[in-house]
């Protein structure tokens, strides 16, 4: 569960988040999201898993249906397998640089670039009309070796391919991410000492607990950290039994991705950043967005450690490879629920699954490589990555807690509780203030950002119809989605097993 | 380090260590007890 909650946005999203939403009293309304949103979902989540299990429904659409005794609940359902398949295609575009990148760091290719070879080095990647650096086939053979890497462990099931991944990937990326902290916080001051880099982090910003944005941001960054609102959780929650614990696992869950978030996510990027180019370069970076940050001016500050050319090759190892760790670990969460959905109603066999999931990701994915310049990932990373996983969220508040009823999703989450949770308070959290905060954040961004982004304003005229068609291949796997369900419960129906 | 700074940071880190490492400890005590024989003399 933690490896899927740790991901690349722990190490890439959060610091940037952090810097430009007040420094340390960005961590105010971040903890009372966490405490207020992020643990409560993720119990949510959990709950509506191992209860689903329980029915032997491994995916969000047979899990609602468990929870909500109505024909419309299955079709609810529909958002855990579209934005769990739409994020792992692009998240796997994604994960393929960071692939890419650890291959690139041994080659020491990236050694004595400056800043704007650098920013080359990554566009050129991103860009194939820009061949100047990589060969059009390039970035075409770290998706496909990412995808294979990603789909080879999912093939081999729950406790063989993911439980095993996440038993070496984690410490991995943990010792990784331990290492590279202490490396950075040690270094000699050059522009600055990397204690100012925590010093710009951390500086408190009291006007920035006004401002609406600033509250909001932090409660999108709990949910992205957490991955709640994806139903990759409640897809692993469905293997446990009746009474394992799910209160104290999975707080346990969140406490773990929060260390690696905040101690090591925040101790790195940004300190190091400024150590060698100063506060106010930092400040331009964070601007620039987490992949300038993690693939331009990492690899910049890493051909300026002292100690030669393998500290340069072994600190480029240990920060692609830690986000790769960080990546898989999550991807291949998010590939389970669609495969159960498709073994548990189709019959189908673990391989055939994998087969026809991974087709469709090469296809779709070699989309986002093709087009990636022209805002193709964009829009799914908006419409499923951001805007989707609120709306999940708050269906599975809504089908859990009210409609389930709050009393029972209270009995749900403390069977079996290895923790005192107190009933009454957590009541009160999972129908009200749980669900307002997921309201207001939804409001906030339908206004801010959901109707500009569908408006298309501000985007150049040659990205238009590349957005549209996006758009267009996501709603043609929403409805192919929609049209699945219809037919795994006509085939239910059929054989006389319960929805 | 400015003292604010360094309170917030101080605030974060404890605030994510202490629940993390409280979640281990109640989670492998939990585990122990769970995995604890029966005392000398009753029959397993």
């Amino acid at each position: 569960m933690a490896g899927n909650a740790v991901g690349l946005g722990n190490f890439l999203r959060f610091p940037r988040q952090a810097v430009a939403n007040g420094g340390g009293t960005f961590m105010i309304p971040y903890f009372i999201a966490l405490l207020l949103v992020g643990i409560p979902l993720m119990w949510v989540e959990w709950g509506i898993g191992r209860r689903g299990g329980q029915a032997g429904h491994g995916s969000l659409p047979g899990q609602f249906s468990t929870l909500w005794k109505h024909p419309v609940a299955k079709y609810l359902g529909v958002m855990g397998l579209f934005n769990t398949l739409v994020v792992l295609i692009y998240y796997c575009y994604i994960e393929s640089w960071t692939l890419a990148w650890t291959f690139v760091s041994v080659a020491g290719s990236m050694r004595g670039l400056d800043e704007q070879g650098m920013k080359q080095f990554l566009y050129s990647y991103q860009n194939l009309s820009d061949p100047s650096v990589h060969a059009v086939w390039v970035p075409f053979l770290f998706f496909a070796l990412t995808l294979g890497l990603n789909f080879f462990v999912v093939s081999k099931g729950i406790s063989a391919g993911i439980e095993r991944l996440a038993k070496i990937g984690m410490p991995i990326l943990f010792l990784f991410a331990a290492l590279l902290v202490i490396r950075v916080l040690t270094l000699p001051p050059a522009a600055a000492s990397p204690w100012e880099g925590l010093n710009f982090m951390y500086t408190p910003d009291w006007a920035a607990l006004a401002r609406p944005s600033v509250w909001l941001a932090a409660a999108g960054q709990i949910f992205f950290t957490l991955s709640v609102g994806m139903g990759t959780l409640s897809a692993y929650a469905s293997y446990l039994r009746k009474n394992d614990d799910i209160a104290l696992s999975g707080l346990a869950t969140a406490a773990t991705n929060e260390t690696a978030e905040v101690v090591l996510g925040g101790s790195l990027a940004i300190p190091a950043v400024v150590t060698f180019f100063g506060v106010g370069a930092a400040v331009t970076i964070a601007q620039g967005g987490g992949f300038d940050l993690g693939f331009i001016s990492m690899p910049l500050v890493f051909n300026q450690l002292p100690g030669g050319a393998w500290v340069t090759t072994a600190a480029g190892v240990m920060w692609f490879g830690l986000l790769f760790f960080a990546g898989i670990t999550s991807s291949v969460a998010m590939a389970t629920p669609a495969l159960s959905f498709m073994e548990e109603n189709f019959g189908w066999r673990r391989q055939k699954s994998v087969a026809v999931i991974a087709t469709l990701a090469v296809t779709l994915g070699a989309l986002h490589i093709l087009y990636y310049q022209r805002g193709f990932l964009d829009e799914w990373d908006y419409w499923a990555g951001t805007f989707g996983l609120v709306v999940c969220a708050l269906l599975e508040v809504i089908v859990f807690v009210w409609l389930f009823g709050p009393d029972n999703a209270v009995a749900e989450i403390r069977q079996g509780a290895r923790m005192y949770l107190p009933p009454r308070l957590l009541r009160f959290v999972l129908t009200w203030v749980t669900p307002f905060f997921l309201l207001v954040l939804m409001g906030w961004w339908t206004v801010q950002e959901a109707i500009p982004t569908l408006l298309m304003r501000g985007r150049a005229p040659e990205e238009v119809a590349v957005r549209w068609a996006s758009r267009g291949v996501m709603a043609a796997l929403f409805v192919l989605q929609l049209w699945l369900i219809r037919l795994a419960w006509h085939r239910r129906a059929a054989e006389g097993r319960p929805g | 380090m400015t003292d604010r700074a360094l309170a917030f940071l101080v605030f974060a880190w404890a605030f994510v260590l202490g629940l993390t490492g409280w979640c281990f400890y109640r989670l492998l005590k939990a585990d122990v007890d769970d995995d604890r024989l029966p005392p000398p003399g009753t029959s397993l």
